[in-house]
């Protein structure tokens, strides 16, 4: 029987020649990944450093270095768009987390129609977000939407209320739609937290004389510092990538106001025929999100640093 | 410290009786266990003195307070858990002064506090440690820490041991019975281990089924078991019993076996309310004949258990197993034919009925 | 009237006689190949295209589409081609459907042997599909695109040089504005199917509320915009369906009628030749015409606030239940209110009715520099082989093509949306029968020597589609001054086309 020995080198490739079956095993998937993720990313990293005017054919695209990039980063209206991104990015993430917290610790109690509430609650993250982003265009409405409708009607204002037609409140609506779109995720998540909280712990805290809220603060927020975390870094990384309500909703208008960087790139790729410069974007918003995605992982298997507390 | 008592206590759940009319008085400073298998109430005895649940029906006093629909926090009693429930991201130091931080005290109390009562456990070293970072034993002692720093009129310990290996076990129970008594303390402890009971109580409750079935010093439990429950779960190995008929006045037996009853034990017998009657003895009331002897039950052996200082002998009479303790040098081997002869100044004997010692 | 230049675009009162002589001249030569001395091509006069003299020429001619076609493809000839183009969906009215099925009855029972594949895409998914198509090398073999979105194709290399001659029609059978529109490089690359415009519709019922005329529209923009307040103050309903949503195509459809027609543009496309080099979008007509919006939009508050996140189909629901007074749009928007009043139940059901009654059409208000309207339609194209999917079967193509652009055919696909591409159809039996059936036809027809067509670049898209609304966003939500925006937008354009 062989024995490891301290030195690895030796037997890395000894080692992948005995494993090699358990290789075949993943082959297939690892394919597909490749052919799937790996090449359009490859190909993005490629084309960006190059120029695609809409007049020229793709073959004859030219070769610019990092030009593209250049370009982006000190453009005007990147500043404006990356302020809307963490804006749109940090507060969708704060109130959905906070919401679901909210949610999961109301839920985390038997009471009557427990079951009935949580589905209901789930609703708004199952629909589909194009179904989700058109009614809430509606109920937004700056003529016609029914908030405005109830506003007038109960005398609140004079005229319809203007959310998404008005540069000041058009990227705080869609914050509004997006958190409601996604806090239940959050939510399931901490409730699933929740349930591994040892009954003791709750206990002998009672036993010492914390109140409710001491509780929560000293017993269940420390525990679930992991689930918090992971929860976080999700959304975090759902946010970035959220296309699909602020397209539909203001496709980056009125003026620029709701524009992100995904809106921002998919202007440029499909809108404008862009794809250089497109492709040198999305390459800057990949590198932020592989970061966060670093992080994440490191939470997922790393040890849990203890906080003072 | 302060006596606790129990009076006439019940707790339903639904149409579930947890814990069926149980009165009890555990003196100040005295050390009681309360002890059954699993189900039988006794932590839910437990959490109704602490104040965490409330019973349906009866008093709690502690001291001289009526101390229903109180808080825990305000029952001035601590707990002590199965898991030790550590806060697990403080340090120890924090673990001993969260109870009092949630009293509001000021700081320069909490830390004397805290240090007292560390000093006692000899726990001082580890102050700044975290629970994942101590050992089974030392993380018991940060649970009495943080029970101590309370100052409670009691102690309440929910099986604090049942976590342990058998080795610690036996050390932390001795440290246990130390740390009452070094503090007097009034001690209401659970377990389902009737050895822990027996050696660390000064008087035991045994529970079955929500009912207090005898409530007595644990020699008295021993010698006088008031029913065959009791008898059949106090004491390791566990009583013998035998299930028989009267047959006559003085014969008890039944298939394959029969027992001459002394006059005494036959006067007790006719006590009974039925021909059933259950003789119980204990391992080391029974003698163990290689030959027939006159009065004695034939059997055979079924096994043998060498424990070094005692050997056990299981013995297959008629359909029962019968366990007799021999010394050590006695050698037997399986299926040997042997006789055993039943002491009868130590005989106990049981209605078949009702299950009560007569 | 106007009349139209060889270049297609709107010549100045002056050159007007000019020009009309010439059309008389050239009238008589009428011959393929002959398109450079321009204007009334196919036996018509133009120059004087009245609502009345359209009607006069209906029905005055008779065609024989098998015949034609034969003398171009043999009948019997066998053959595949592959064909996308954007068809009838389920929005669109009965007829269309009835139409497009009889279309392909007539191909199959004309051609027996050569089978078409199809596929009818959704407007706003096919320019998408087709670029990527082209890009994996599996176009199709004949697809009809809607004006201006063959340039990029064009520019690129991946079209067939194609023109009329080539399916044996005379490229003075078509709008010289349409010619214009399939032109790169001075090749032609496609053959003109269908053209129309806008026109101006309204609500005489609304018009008669606020004191206005109801049976005739605003002569001018500035009117416009007082009539526009004057909805606003005395009924309370909005006046003129402003459009103004980023990343649409709605929106320079009617924003640019109104920059042509004060003096402005996105270059030079308004002007007689234009060279699409010189940036017209911050010069004081356009300057002016963006003021003219802000004015509605900001000072008036007399057009929808929503307006700037609308298409003009969030312009439909609020027309047809009376809610807006007037909107520019399709030939097409009447038979749709029809439809939906249709559709329309209980009280609204009333108030559909009542809008369809009093609706109206009416020739687009005219500006201080013309009267001006966006050229539409759509072109058919060939793929060049080498981005085709199989084998490029020409001589199918050519037969697709020759009987889909002639006379008949282009005015029956046409029917409720457009004119027949092909002028020929204006004499014909069909066109009569749409005169008299589809209300305001004639009207809409009439705007078509206004038309100019968009500046015929691959970046026309990003202009119009963004750099415009743009804009116009930034000056309706006061983001910058209407001067500042005006100058913002010129200079990126000028970015755009100098940058490769």
């Amino acid at each position: 029987m062989s024995v490891s020995t301290a030195a690895r080198e030796p037997n890395v490739f000894a080692r992948i020649v005995r494993h090699r079956a358990d290789y075949l095993y993943i082959a297939p998937a690892l394919g597909v990944m490749l052919l799937v993720i790996g090449y359009p990313i490859y190909d993005t990293i490629y084309l960006s450093f190059f120029n695609t005017p809409p007049s020229l054919a793709m073959a004859d695209k030219i070769f610019v270095g990092t030009d593209n990039y250049v370009r982006i980063l000190t453009s005007e209206a990147f500043l404006d768009v990356t302020i809307n991104t963490l804006i749109w990015t940090a507060f969708s993430t704060f109130f959905a987390f906070a919401l679901g917290l909210g949610a999961a610790l109301a839920l985390d109690r038997q009471f009557v129609g427990r079951g009935l509430l949580r589905g209901i609650l789930l609703i708004p993250y199952v629909i589909s977000a194009v179904a989700a982003a058109y009614i809430w265009r509606w109920l937004y409405h700056s003529d016609f939407g029914v908030i405005g409708a109830l506003a007038v009607a109960s005398g609140i204002t004079d005229r319809p209320i203007n959310f998404l037609d008005n540069v000041d409140t058009s990227l705080p609506s869609l914050i509004v739609v997006n958190v409601w779109k996604e806090f239940s995720f959050a939510m399931i998540m901490m409730l699933a937290g929740l349930q591994t909280v040892p009954e003791q712990l709750h206990r002998a805290a009672q036993v010492d004389g914390a109140g409710v809220f001491q509780r929560f603060w000293h017993i269940t927020m420390p525990h679930l510092k992991g689930v918090t975390l992971v929860t976080v870094l999700l959304l975090l990384v759902a946010n970035l990538n959220s296309f699909t309500i602020p397209w539909i909703m203001t496709a980056g208008g009125p003026a620029g106001s709701s524009d992100i960087w995904i809106t921002a790139i998919y202007q440029l790729a499909f809108e404008r025929i862009r794809f250089g410069v497109a492709s040198a974007y999305s390459v800057i918003l990949f590198v932020v999100m592989m970061s966060m995605g670093y992080f994440y992982v490191r939470a997922l298997t790393g040890k849990d640093e203890a906080t003072p507390g | 410290m302060a006596e606790v008592r129990l009076v006439d206590i019940v707790k339903n759940y639904g149409a579930f009786t947890a814990v069926d009319h149980v009165s009890l008085t555990i003196a100040d400073g005295e050390f009681v266990a309360l002890v059954g298998p699993s189900g039988c109430g006794k932590t839910t005895s437990l959490n109704l003195v602490a104040g965490l649940i409330e019973q349906t029906a009866g008093d709690i006093f502690i001291g001289d307070r009526r101390v229903n629909g109180l808080d825990p926090k305000d029952r001035d009693i601590a707990m002590v858990f199965q898991n030790y429930a550590l806060y697990p991201n403080k340090t120890v130091f924090k673990n001993l002064a969260f109870p009092l931080k949630m009293r509001k005290l000021p700081r320069a109390d909490i830390d004397r506090k805290v240090r007292a009562a560390a000093k006692v456990l000899d726990i001082e070293h580890l102050l700044e440690r975290r629970p994942r970072e101590l050992s089974g034993g030392q993380q018991q002692r940060v649970a009495l820490g943080r029970a101590l720093v309370r100052d409670p009129r009691a102690f309440l310990m929910d099986e604090p041991l049942s976590n342990l290996d058998a080795k610690l076990r036996g050390q932390m129970r001795a440290e246990l019975k130390r740390f009452h008594q070094d503090l007097h303390a009034t001690v209401i402890y659970v377990t389902h281990d009737q050895l822990e009971a027996v050696t660390m109580a000064d008087r035991m409750a045994v529970m079955n089924g929500g009912k207090l079935q005898q409530y007595d010093t644990p020699a008295r439990v021993f010698s006088n078991p008031v029913n065959i429950f009791v008898a059949g779960f106090v004491g390791s190995p566990a009583m013998n019993l035998l299930y028989g008929l009267m047959e006559g006045a003085n014969r008890v037996g039944r298939d394959g076996w029969a027992v001459e009853l002394s006059a005494e034990n036959a006067g007790r017998a006719a006590r009974a309310t039925g021909r059933e009657v259950v003789l119980g003895a204990r391992h080391s009331t029974i003698a163990l004949h290689r030959e027939h002897v006159a009065g004695a039950v034939p059997g055979r052996v079924y096994t043998v258990e060498p424990t070094g200082d005692v050997t056990f002998v299981h013995v297959r009479v008629a359909q029962t197993i019968v366990v007799v303790s021999v010394a050590p040098s006695v050698m037997l081997a399986i299926d040997d034919p042997v006789w055993l002869g039943f002491d009868q100044n130590k005989l106990h004997l049981f209605d078949g009925t009702t299950g009560d010692a007569l | 009237m106007a009349t139209f230049d060889e270049f297609g675009g709107l010549s100045s009162l002056g050159r007007r006689r000019l020009l009309g002589a010439a059309a008389a001249v050239g009238m008589a030569a009428s011959m393929p190949g002959a398109a450079r001395a321009a204007t009334a091509p196919a036996g018509l006069d133009t120059s004087n295209w009245t609502p009345e003299y359209i009607a006069s020429i209906a029905g005055t001619m008779e065609i024989d589409t098998a015949a034609e076609c034969a003398k171009v493809v043999p009948l019997n000839t066998k053959g595949r081609v592959t064909y996308w183009y954007v068809g009838p969906n389920q929005a669109s009215p009965q007829i269309d459907h009835r139409i497009d099925a009889e279309f392909w009855a007539a191909f199959a029972k004309t051609y027996p042997n050569i089978t078409v594949e199809k596929q009818n895409l959704d407007y706003n998914q096919m320019l998408n599909k087709v670029r990527t198509a082209a890009l994996g090398n599996a176009a199709p073999m004949v697809a009809k695109f809607p004006i201006l979105w063959g340039v990029e194709f064009a520019a690129k290399g991946q079209l067939m040089p194609l023109k009329p001659e080539d399916v044996g029609f005379g490229s003075d059978e078509f709008w010289p504005g349409a010619l214009k529109s399939v032109m790169w490089n001075g090749k032609s690359y496609g053959i003109p199917t269908n053209n129309e415009t806008m026109g101006l519709i309204w609500n005489a019922a609304l018009f008669q509320a606020a004191g206005l005329d109801p049976e005739k529209p605003p002569a001018t923009w500035d009117d416009l915009v007082l009539y526009s307040k004057a909805i606003k103050d005395k009924t309370g309903k909005n006046g003129y369906g402003l459009v103004a949503r980023t990343n649409a195509g709605n929106t320079p459809f009617r924003f640019m009628p109104q920059l042509w027609a004060y003096g402005g543009g996105a270059l030079d496309e308004a002007e007689a030749r234009p060279g699409y080099k010189s940036v017209y979008l911050n010069n004081a007509g356009s300057k002016a015409a963006l003021q003219a919006s802000f004015d509605m939009y900001v000072r008036d508050r007399s057009v929808p606030v929503s307006a700037l996140t609308n298409t003009q189909n969030e312009n439909q629901d609020p027309f047809i239940s009376g809610q807006l007074g007037m909107m520019i749009s399709h030939p097409s928007e009447y038979a749709f209110m029809l439809d939906r009043a249709s559709k329309a139940t209980g009280d609204d059901k009333k108030t559909a009715e009542m809008v369809v009654a009093n609706m109206r059409y009416g020739l687009v208000p005219k500006g201080p520099a013309r009267r001006a309207i966006v050229f539409g339609g759509s072109n058919a194209h060939v793929f060049d082989a080498k981005v085709v999917d199989g084998k490029l079967d020409m001589e199918a193509a050519r037969a697709l093509l020759a009987f889909s652009t002639g006379p008949e055919w282009s005015t029956k696909i046409a029917w409720t949306n457009s004119n027949p591409g092909n002028l020929r159809g204006f004499r014909t039996k069909w066109m009569k029968e749409r005169l008299e059936t589809i209300k305001f036809l004639n009207v809409t027809t009439s705007m078509l020597p206004s038309g100019i067509p968009f500046p015929v670049i691959p970046e026309s898209g990003e202009i119009m589609n963004i750099i415009v609304p743009d804009m116009l966003q930034n000056a309706l939500t006061k983001k910058m001054s209407v001067a500042a925006a005006a100058d913002d937008a010129a200079r990126k354009v000028k970015a755009l086309l100098t940058s490769l």
